[in-house]
């Protein structure tokens, strides 16, 4: 008895100290992991917000050079045109010199416009996202170069604007890339809803990129525009896939973001 | 600074049960000096291992964050009362409730290794020993861990054998109290104020 007593305590002291010590140094070990990760992701969101700045940066550089180069010396020449000696001339002259500075001066206020509306595009503001899209693809398909379409199945209730205005940002970026790197033929956009998810599908035929790709574009030094559609996706908590379409022939773009705020009725 | 530090129900609940303790102590001596016998009557053991499991119990009901470990809880409890109920009327005879003792260190032990488990699943990012609810688990561990043989095994003992074997259960309280000591000392994290 005096054995079974002591061998069953030290027994169960045993177990119970290599249970409090497995609980401690697993915990340690979990922690550890956690923080790793959590230092990850902190790095992804430095690299996130970086390239976010720089591309503010580079749309601020944009439209000095715009305005500098174009709107400058339009309104300059004008100027010229519009000088003191104007009323000393005969009046034929004037008038030539002031229907001159005319035509400038509203080629200048057609060059503003177009800045305008490329920084906003009033039809995605008034008319909502599907007309924007099939604005920007009929320009495109107008080109002559490419072919651009857009379908969207299941869009009677818009998108509040803003979400609207970053999903029309992330499509304009990525009908970017597909324009200036794939040697793609056509574009097709669709769009469709399941449940409570809002999906954007785009196939085009040209040169594309897979998940893989994308995912060490975003953490490498490049890929500015990628790592911008990746922070853009992540504040409407959206995702972004990219494979090769089943028949192996084309490359598919899939966004999907979740549809709670869907606010705005058209 | 034993009250600021120990502002949280949980340190309340187990300093109650210390002072329970010690008089359940004094008192069973005082027993054991005046009634000439080995071991306190059933009732006196009985009772203390009613407000023990009681006490232990209401501490977990406080540290469990889940639904489920919560019935859980409930579900010992009502094994544990039905054991007791047993006992008094079945076991009145003898000397040392063996069941209900045994059976109570046996799902302390379970509810312990319960808390346990469900804060090694907790996501928050902070070190376990750095609560006091966790060295209040382990002081229970220690000392069921060190007494359940005992418990256990004490009907079959001869009467001259218990009261040596009996010291087992003075270090097992003595560890158990010093890890109580370290458990009020320690400074309060968020869990412990329930």
């Amino acid at each position: 008895m005096l054995r079974l007593i002591l061998s069953g305590t030290i027994g169960m002291l045993t177990l119970a100290i290599g249970l409090i010590t497995f609980v401690i140094f697993h915990q340690r070990r979990v922690i550890r992991y956690q923080l790793t990760l959590q230092k990850m992701e902190e790095q992804q969101q430095t690299v996130l917000l970086n390239a976010s700045i720089q591309l503010q940066e580079e749309e601020r550089q944009r439209l000095a050079a715009d305005l500098h180069d174009d709107a400058g010396p339009l309104l300059a020449t004008a100027r010229l045109y519009l000088n003191e000696n104007l009323v000393n001339l005969e009046k034929p002259t004037q008038l030539e010199h002031i229907s001159a500075a005319k035509s400038i001066i509203d080629d200048a206020i057609q060059l503003i416009r177009n800045i305008s509306h490329s920084l906003m595009p009033p039809t995605l503001k008034n008319f909502g996202l599907e007309s924007a899209i099939n604005d920007l693809f009929q320009k495109i398909t107008g080109s002559g170069t490419i072919s651009a379409s857009a379908r969207f199945h299941d869009y009677q209730t818009r998108l509040v604007l803003e979400k609207e205005q970053i999903v029309f940002r992330v499509l304009q970026e990525l009908v970017n890339n597909i324009l200036k790197h794939s040697h793609a033929s056509y574009i097709h956009v669709t769009q469709n809803c399941n449940g409570e998810t809002f999906y954007i599908h785009l196939h085009h035929d040209g040169i594309g990129l897979t998940q893989a790709d994308f995912e060490k574009l975003t953490k490498s030094s490049g890929g500015l525009g990628l790592k911008n559609i990746h922070s853009r996706l992540k504040v409407l908590k959206g995702k972004i896939l990219f494979e090769k379409d089943i028949s192996q022939v084309y490359f598919k773009i899939t966004i999907e973001l979740p549809k709670e705020e869907e606010l705005v009725t058209q | 600074m034993f009250i600021k530090r120990n502002r949280g129900k949980k340190s309340w609940v187990i300093f109650l049960y210390t002072i329970s303790s010690f008089l359940f102590d004094v008192i069973s001596f005082r027993t054991y000096e005046t009634a000439e016998v080995l071991m306190p009557n059933i009732y006196l053991y009985g009772l203390f291992t009613i407000i023990e499991y009681s006490l232990f119990s209401y501490f977990f009901y406080l540290s469990f964050r889940n639904r489920s470990s919560r019935l859980f809880l409930a579900l010992c409890s009502l094994i544990f009362l039905l054991a007791t109920v047993y006992s008094i009327i079945y076991l009145r005879d003898t000397e040392f409730d063996s069941l209900t003792v045994s059976l109570s260190a046996v799902l302390i032990l379970i509810l312990s290794i319960l808390y346990l488990y469900e804060q090694l699943n907790d996501i928050k990012i902070r070190f376990i020993s750095s609560s006091k609810s966790f060295w209040l688990v382990v002081a229970f561990v220690m000392y069921v861990s060190l007494t359940l043989f005992l418990f256990i095994a004490t009907p079959h003992l001869p009467e001259e054998e218990t009261e040596s074997f009996w010291r087992i259960t003075n270090i097992a309280n003595i560890l158990k109290n010093s890890l109580f000591a370290v458990a009020f000392i320690k400074p309060p994290s968020k869990d412990d104020l329930v």
